[in-house]
């Protein structure tokens, strides 16, 4: 137990630095670094070499590398070389929305997938099923944003009962906080449950062919009550890993949900920034991104062990 | 009154109608125990899963079973449930995965007297934990609180006895229940089958394809070939004076240290190929 | 009903290529000459109206299903290349080979296609060149699986068993037995990792990360629609629905083969 937890933290740690390096090589190795950036396409190549100087560009990629990781390590993202501003004075004041939004939206994914995967699964030869199957196979294939698109249009431009944009934030007006959310988080939650019924369904299914779920059945459970009682945990176990990866495509559609209803989160910093090219805020945002990512994907991994006793070990 | 009726049940799967069984009858007396005999494949899972209403949504069931002179073929889902682990319940072949992975023991066995009975979940703890003595578990205190993947497979199928037992049936149908153990574990769990069984008054459908073991627990026996029952009597007139080819291979068959020396032992299709 | 889903698939792709050669031979207007006729319903002669700058949206639409196509067989392309034979590296080899490259995959796997199209984009600044570099990167973890997991079916059979007392090179094997078994896995995963690659275009394009204006690409047309949803929120049908309908497509010619190909998958029971 305390040998897989240690491994299961290497393994973060190596995704971490994994991730970093390739986020820093992206953004520093190659042509089009902050310097060139900062002067325009037309600089001279001594006035880039100075620069490069003054900012410290010159020294080697492996020791830039260090001071940047390190700084992180001690809560130091950067600081944009276009503004002035520090990478985590611009982000803090982006993250609550974004964290709502993917947070709410995989909680609003689950609510509706596990249901309806479940329902498939049990009726998967009737209609009920089939329907179900059908309509995540469609959902599956809209974009979100168009989603989002139709979704403002219908409720905000012509029914007018939610805002088409914006953001308040919880702590200013809870009620107006939950209006703006609502058809964001809508959003992002259905579109996201498409996929993760298909998981959900094939988990289920599998349970329905174990023959624990048979021996619930022969001593008096109804299918859907032995499905709930004896299916769920076990469909968990193999659907921890799916919860999982379902947080970075949340994470991605929370940026594009963002666009569309004009939320100023991290997802819009980032296109801001990517516009104005200031690679040291686009850098720090995603390695923060990923960061977050991997963590509670780590968490995640953690938890599969407290579900599943196999897990923990015998007790003798 | 009898117990179980079986008439002319047959069993096709799938679109293309495969036949499973066919024109199956047998009837089953208060405290009766019936060996049902025959190959893998020759339809007794099937013929004890359509009795439990088990089968899988892509299966047609024809014919009349009645339990009790009810005709369960007429139950709804709801009613049907609440006859299963409770007047009739089921003990599968393969220990290893029959119960839940994710469960203590202790709580399965407590769910399925739970389930039929008004036991508060309090008193129902002490039942368990007789009905896991009965079945010869030691310190069954411990056995409860475990796991299954904690248990060998001899103590999980000593569980999954207790579970079936558990209310008390009038009918325990037992899909080749030592199959799956090793020989020595077998004996055990067969003679603690035996025990309850006998102590509950319960009747028993017995399926293997061992005709020793089924001379130890039952006193009828039916056998059957590809879907069909092929023969039925007592145990010991079908043993001793097998009609069917194929009862008389599998009789001889089990028999081969009593074979003389220099002959080829014989096979059970070297009994009945081309008599059928 | 499985063959149901494959033939819908198969004609849902047909469109969208047809749509896309069309679009290189002949267009009903000139996709992007700006004329006066703004902001036109849907009627005759422009079949599906105009746009904001007087642009006849049917044309756009052809032109869009074009480089649908293009950032998918490019970007599905790269990570096929670059994924199998290291899926099949690593299959083939073992021990610390196949540990690292699966490694390197699940870290990659986590890096999501949209950041990395990001940080490209701030590199190098937006383009269909970044758009089809970050979703190719992005899908090599899924072909590298794949191909391993085939791979480690395949050299474990006995066939390969049989090649390799009978003296068949690591080449020899890889090329004779183990591709031509796990190609089929390789299609269905192309195909899928295409309608995935359509989405992640279309978000990059409404995200202004991918081609550039005054190029129609579909996601760049709802990103025009979303800024006339009040006069003519129809413009937001179109190019949501081809995307939709191009991403179902591929997704069932996907979903089909794989019903088609294994039989595993058929309950029988």
């Amino acid at each position: 137990m305390a040998l897989r937890i240690a491994q299961k933290l290497g393994v973060f740690a190596l995704s971490l630095i994994g991730a970093s390096v390739l986020i820093f090589l992206i953004t520093n190795a190659l042509p089009g670094n902050v310097a060139h950036v900062l002067l325009g396409t037309d600089a001279t190549p001594d006035a880039v070499a100075e620069l490069e100087a003054q900012l410290g560009l010159d020294r080697p990629i492996a020791l830039r590398y260090l001071e940047w990781i390190s700084g992180i390590a001690s809560g130091d993202f950067g600081t944009s070389p276009l503004s002035g501003d520090p990478v985590l004075a611009l982000i803090t004041p982006r993250v609550g929305v974004t964290a709502w939004l993917v947070a709410l939206g995989i909680c609003g994914s689950l609510i509706i997938a596990l249901p309806l995967g479940m329902l498939a699964a049990l009726k998967r030869r009737k209609w009920q099923g089939l329907a179900i199957s059908a309509a995540a196979q469609f959902g599956m294939a809209i974009p979100v944003f168009w989603c989002g698109i139709i979704f403002a249009l219908v409720f905000a431009v012509w029914l007018r009962v939610l805002p088409p944009n914006g953001y308040v934030p919880l702590t200013e007006d809870p009620a107006e906080w939950l209006r703006h959310l609502v058809l964001p988080v809508l959003t992002l939650a259905l579109v996201q449950s498409a996929v993760l019924i298909r998981y959900v369904r094939s988990a289920f299914i599998e349970v329905l062919h174990e023959d624990y779920y048979r021996t619930a059945r022969a001593i008096g459970w109804t299918p859907l009550r032995a499905l709930l009682r004896h299916g769920v945990r076990n469909a968990a176990i193999s659907l921890v890993t799916v919860v999982g990866l379902q947080l970075s495509s949340s994470l991605v559609g929370a940026i594009v949900v963002e666009q569309v209803y004009n939320l100023h989160g991290l997802g819009s910093l980032l296109l801001d920034k990517v516009a104005e090219r200031d690679l040291v805020v686009v850098q720090g945002t995603v390695m923060l991104l990923v960061l977050a990512v991997l963590l509670i994907n780590l968490l995640v991994d953690l938890s599969y062990q407290l579900i599943d006793p196999r897990q923990r070990g015998r007790q003798q | 009154m009898t117990l179980l009726e079986v008439e002319g049940l047959s069993v096709r799967f799938g679109r293309r109608r495969r036949r499973a069984i066919e024109d199956v009858s047998f009837a089953i007396e208060p405290s009766q125990r019936l060996g049902l005999i025959g190959e893998s494949g020759s339809g007794k899972t099937v013929t004890a899963l359509a009795l439990m209403g088990l089968l899988p949504q892509n299966a047609a069931v024809g014919g009349e079973i009645r339990v009790n002179a009810v005709s369960v073929r007429d139950l709804d889902e709801h009613s049907y449930s609440r006859l299963r682990g409770d007047a009739m319940s089921m003990v599968f072949q393969e220990p290893m995965t029959a119960l839940d992975p994710t469960m203590r023991v202790g709580r399965q066995v407590a769910e399925a007297l739970l389930l039929h009975s008004r036991h508060q979940a309090g008193s129902s703890r002490k039942s368990v934990m007789a009905m896991l003595e009965r079945v010869g578990l030691d310190e069954v205190g411990r056995i409860a609180d475990s796991y299954p993947h904690q248990l060998s497979g001899g103590q999980r199928q000593r569980v999954c006895i207790a579970m079936a037992l558990i209310n008390s049936p009038d009918l325990v149908i037992c899909d080749e229940p030592t199959t799956a153990l090793d020989v020595t574990v077998q004996a055990k769990v067969l003679q603690v089958l035996n025990e309850v069984l006998g102590a509950e008054g319960a009747a028993c459908l017995f399926i293997s394809h061992d005709l020793a073991v089924v001379s130890q627990v039952c006193d009828q026996v039916i056998v059957m070939l590809d879907g069909r029952i092929v023969e039925a009597g007592t145990v010991a007139g079908v043993f001793s004076h097998p009609e069917h080819p194929y009862t008389k291979g599998l009789v001889a068959t089990a028999r081969l240290d009593q074979m003389p020396p220099g002959e080829r032992l014989p096979t059970v299709p070297d009994f009945y190929r081309g008599q059928l | 009903m499985r063959k149901a889903q494959l033939n819908i698939g198969l004609v849902l792709v047909g469109l969208v290529i047809l749509a896309g050669v069309l679009s290189l031979l002949w267009t009903p207007y000139d996709p992007i000459r700006v004329t006066s006729n703004r902001l036109l319903p849907p009627g005759w002669p422009h079949l599906l109206g105009t746009d904001g700058m007087g642009i006849d949206i049917a044309s756009r639409l052809l032109i869009g299903a074009r480089y649908c196509l293009i950032v998918g067989v490019i970007s599905v392309g790269v990570a096929a290349v670059v994924g199998v034979p290291l899926g099949m590296l690593a299959g083939m080899r073992g021990g610390w080979l196949d540990e690292l490259t699966m490694r390197v995959a699940d870290i990659v796997y986590a890096f999501p296609a949209l950041l990395l199209a990001m940080l490209l984009a701030a590199a190098f600044g937006a383009s269909t060149g970044t758009a089809m570099a970050a979703i190719g990167i992005a899908t090599i973890p899924a072909f590298a699986r794949i191909a391993r997991a085939g791979t480690l079916q395949v050299v474990a059979s006995d066939f390969v068993l049989a090649a390799k007392a009978a003296g068949t090179s690591r080449w020899g094997i890889a090329a004779r037995h183990v591709f031509p078994n796990i190609a089929p896995l390789v299609g269905v995963q192309a195909s899928v990792g295409f309608a995935m690659a359509i989405l992640a275009e279309a978000a990059l394009s409404y995200l202004g990360l991918g081609t550039p204006r005054p190029t129609p690409t579909w996601g760049a047309m709802l990103r025009d629609a979303q800024d006339v949803w009040y006069t003519q929120p129809v413009q937001a049908l179109w190019p949501g629905l081809s995307i939709a309908l191009a991403v179902l497509g591929f997704n069932l010619l996907g979903d089909g083969m794989r019903d088609v190909l294994d039989p595993r998958l058929r309950e029988v029971k």
